[in-house]
């Protein structure tokens, strides 16, 4: 079975069912592509607890800047987490202390850094994300693939 | 921290409000555009998580972050 873990940005584009703005194409479908595996138990699917707050305080700063109840919005962004199967991953000292290597060595954010830290540690096969920074400071740690890369 | 009986069950009935059980029934379909009236749609999600961390850090977003 190959174990995933989940950037963000991929629950995100399908939650806004995002398009690329340049090009139209559909973010959203290879990134729900991605979760019905998770939920359907065709992959392992592992998210960060800090991916988890970053989505949940998110979904309150937007809910709450469009008028929609920010409470009852981060309730149901846990829900959509839980609803598809992931493993919630809690960083432990170990990851927080590679952590803060990979934001000397490879200048990755510590968002990112615990993200990589996580994975590294955990065994992950790949990391899923769109974010093009991420990918280029963290290769050459393991893989990190578009949903579109990973299911193709 | 001295965990008794009474704060681990009390810790459980914490996290299980947190985090409930998965639906059985749950469709990806309900999830596609869950949130789509309430993420702006003139930046992308990689660029809008960016900014948000650069805020959280008390950060100018617009200074580059390589």
């Amino acid at each position: 079975m190959t174990d995933i873990i989940v950037d963000s940005n991929i629950f995100i584009n399908v939650w806004g069912e995002e398009s690329d703005p340049r090009t139209g194409l559909a973010l959203w479908e290879a990134s729900s592509g991605i979760i019905s595996a998770v939920g359907n138990g065709k992959l392992k699917g592992y998210i960060s607890m800090i991916n988890v707050f970053e989505l949940v305080h998110f979904v309150r700063i937007n809910a709450a800047a469009t008028g929609r109840d920010p409470h009852e919005a981060m309730k149901l962004a846990v829900r959509k987490i839980e609803d598809f199967n992931f493993k919630r991953i809690f960083p432990d000292s170990l990851s927080i202390s590679k952590a803060l290597s990979f934001i000397i060595d490879l200048h990755l954010d510590p968002f990112d850094a615990i993200l990589v830290s996580i994975a590294v540690n955990e065994g992950m096969n790949a990391i899923i994300s769109r974010d093009e920074k991420l990918k280029k400071k963290a290769s050459r740690l393991i893989p990190v693939l578009t949903p579109e890369e990973f299911l193709s | 921290m001295v965990i008794t009986r009474k704060k681990l069950e009390g810790l459980i009935a914490d996290l299980d409000k947190l985090f409930p059980e998965p639906d059985p029934n749950a469709k990806i379909e309900d999830v596609i555009g869950c949130f789509k009236d309430i993420f702006p749609k003139d930046k992308s999600s990689v660029e809008l998580i960016r900014e948000e961390r650069a805020k959280m850090f008390g950060l100018d977003p617009n200074v580059p972050n390589d």
